[in-house]
């Protein structure tokens, strides 16, 4: 029960985009039409799953142990880099054609601060566990998991959204991104209501 | 001068020499912050504690059932208060931390939000909001009745358009309670006969004391 | 010559301000912008933790850029960025406490701040020492800027004070200091910008 509340609370209540403003980059930038936001989802939800084992690992392990916590930023960052790096190269050898869907994707990751602050709220222990113990492997990959669904539900419902803003009269200066921001605050005005659910 | 050329080698060097500079340098840095952070954070804790106890002399922290707790002695090692820092996770936007002073009579005397990541100006207002004189005032309530907010039936009055932050306050301070009465009943059982008459004796000292402290305070 | 080259300096430090604008303009750095911003005193903060981050990386990698190979570039400016983001990360936890409290998360996403990894990569590693070390701080002084005055505009309206002073003793409009604020604000600051720009 504990791990289906913290799914509703990352993915709903703290959105991670429109409640928690991380990501907001790709969320702007690829948003154009639902497939694309499809993909774009997908490989955050698979990227962000996997950096949060494989930072979550390195926390435990060697970071806490050694005491070197303040090693934690310059050590993620490289971990995601590397581990981005990596799935694009797998993917390519094992399966081209989830590599033509993620393929493009996959880049753009490495700099998408939602990654590392799930990372960093993970490694801390910081987030929202529902009581479960914030410091075990599996409430956070549950975690990631909730968060990275999130982003794809936001992305994917402003990417619809944006379809039909493309045909629209809009003023000359509010073209483009501030007609973006603005029915993504509408979007955050939506997900308001979601809180107090969880 | 020259570029110099992508080998393996000299990239795996590169990276490497990179990486242990850094390492070094944040080390360094880390060493000298240290202490800082440190007495930060001790100040924090002490201020804190100035805040939701009475005057005090020196306090003795102690873990109960995993909760930190402070006791608060005057010079002559008489207890004044009891402090416990809560975590509840009912928050609205996560965890919310709480110290919450105890007097000897189990009454609340004072609280501080420690930490908390609640809606700003909603739920962010739980600083002032159930202090004396804020809209929601708790101070001096006896917890053995649970607190509850006016709309589950108690007698708190939850914060404005923030009644799940209002809620997990309340969840705060009962579970400060549980605390609170876990650590004295230890403390009975270890030093059972003088500290049974110490309260007594200051069980029936205080009410003149708490109406003086209410007084002049309305004056305020 | 002398005057061409301070000409050339002042040029690199005023660009930041308006014309090159790092968040109203090329809309990079969006997720600290609309994170932070709920005063005038925290996305002053960031703004300006950002600027040190920028100055100091700027000043490295314009010094270090022909040590490095070009194929393991992008990899060793993240190293350089991630170190001066722990570096004020931890200065900031010892000397400035309070302001570390709230903006919490954002210090440590620094390192994925598009602008820093940006300017990095497009002005430092390819200028001297002196002209990347005055693009940082002009960059960095303009997004300090506009994260201030978005602050400003959102404490004004959402809990009517300025810098901390309340002016009026009442509820502002609430939704300007959550998230949805945050969205419009951003939106209508980057229409009027562009409307200067022009």
């Amino acid at each position: 029960m504990a791990y289906i509340l913290i799914i509703i609370s990352a993915m709903l209540v703290n959105n991670i985009v429109l409640a928690q403003f991380l990501g907001i980059c790709p969320f702007l930038g690829v948003s154009g039409k639902v497939k694309t936001a499809v993909g774009m989802g997908s490989a955050v939800l698979f990227v962000m799953t996997l950096a949060t084992i494989v930072t979550w690992l390195v926390q435990t392990y060697i970071l806490n142990p050694l005491g070197i916590q303040f090693m934690q930023t310059v050590a993620f960052i490289l971990i995601i880099a590397a581990l981005v790096q990596m799935v694009e190269i797998i993917l390519k050898k094992i399966s081209p054609s989830l590599y033509q869907a993620l393929g493009i994707f996959l880049p753009l990751i490495t700099t998408n601060c939602a990654i590392l602050g799930v990372a960093i709220l993970v490694g801390n222990g910081t987030y929202n566990s529902m009581g479960l113990d914030a410091t075990s492997l599996l409430p956070a990959i549950v975690f990631a998991i909730g968060t990275a669904l999130g982003f794809m539900l936001a992305l994917v419902i402003f990417a619809g959204i944006r379809e039909h803003l493309a045909k629209l009269p809009i003023p000359e200066g509010m073209k483009g991104v501030p007609a973006a921001l603005v029915v993504a605050g509408i979007l955050a005005l939506a997900f308001m209501g979601f809180s107090g659910l969880v | 001068m020259a570029k110099k050329q992508s080998s393996l080698i000299n990239m795996v060097l590169t990276l490497f020499v990179i990486t242990v500079v850094a390492a070094v340098a944040l080390g360094f840095v880390y060493y000298f912050t240290q202490e800082p952070i440190a007495q930060v954070k001790e100040k924090k804790l002490n201020e804190g504690l100035m805040k939701v106890l009475p005057a005090f002399d020196h306090q003795v922290a102690e873990e109960v059932e995993g909760v930190p707790t402070y006791k608060a002695f005057d010079a002559n090692e008489q207890l004044v208060g009891t402090a416990v820092e809560v975590v509840t996770d009912k928050g609205f936007g996560g965890d919310v931390k709480v110290l919450v002073g105890f007097d000897t009579e189990g009454k609340i005397f004072g609280y501080t939000v420690l930490e908390h990541k609640e809606t700003a100006g909603l739920g962010s207002k739980m600083g002032d909001w159930f202090q004396e004189g804020g809209k929601g005032n708790v101070i001096g309530k006896d917890l053995s009745t649970p607190a509850k907010v006016s709309k589950d039936g108690g007698d708190v009055d939850a914060i404005t358009a923030a009644t799940i932050s209002s809620r997990a306050f309340c969840d705060a301070l009962n579970k400060a309670y549980a605390t609170y009465t876990a650590s004295q009943s230890s403390n009975t059982a270890t030093e059972a006969q003088p500290a049974a008459e110490e309260a007594k004796a200051e069980a029936t000292a205080e009410p003149t004391e708490v109406a003086e402290n209410e007084g002049g305070q309305d004056n305020e | 010559m002398k005057e061409d080259r301070t000409m050339n300096n002042w040029k690199n430090f005023t660009k930041g301000f308006i014309k090159e604008n790092p968040v109203l303009v090329m809309l990079l750095g969006c997720c600290p912008t609309l994170g932070t911003t709920t005063s005038a005193i925290n996305g002053l903060s960031m703004g300006l933790a950002t600027t040190f981050v920028l100055v100091c990386s700027n000043i490295v990698i314009s010094l270090i850029k022909n040590l490095i190979p070009d194929k393991v570039r992008i990899p060793s400016y993240i190293v350089v960025i991630a170190s001066f983001v722990t570096v004020i990360d931890l200065l900031m936890q010892a000397y400035l406490p309070g302001i570390y409290e709230t903006l919490g998360l954002f210090i440590p996403l620094i390192v994925v701040n598009c602008i820093v990894l940006g300017r990095a990569e497009a002005f430092a590693s390819k200028n001297g020492v002196w002209a990347s070390c005055v693009d940082g701080l002009g960059m960095g002084l303009g997004y300090a800027l506009a994260l201030m005055i978005l602050g400003a505009v959102r404490e004004v309206l959402g809990s009517l004070s300025i810098f901390g002073w309340q002016f009026i003793q009442a509820d502002g409009i609430l939704v300007f200091v959550l998230a949805p604020g945050a969205f419009f604000g951003l939106a209508y600051f980057i229409a009027v910008v562009r409307r200067f720009n022009k």
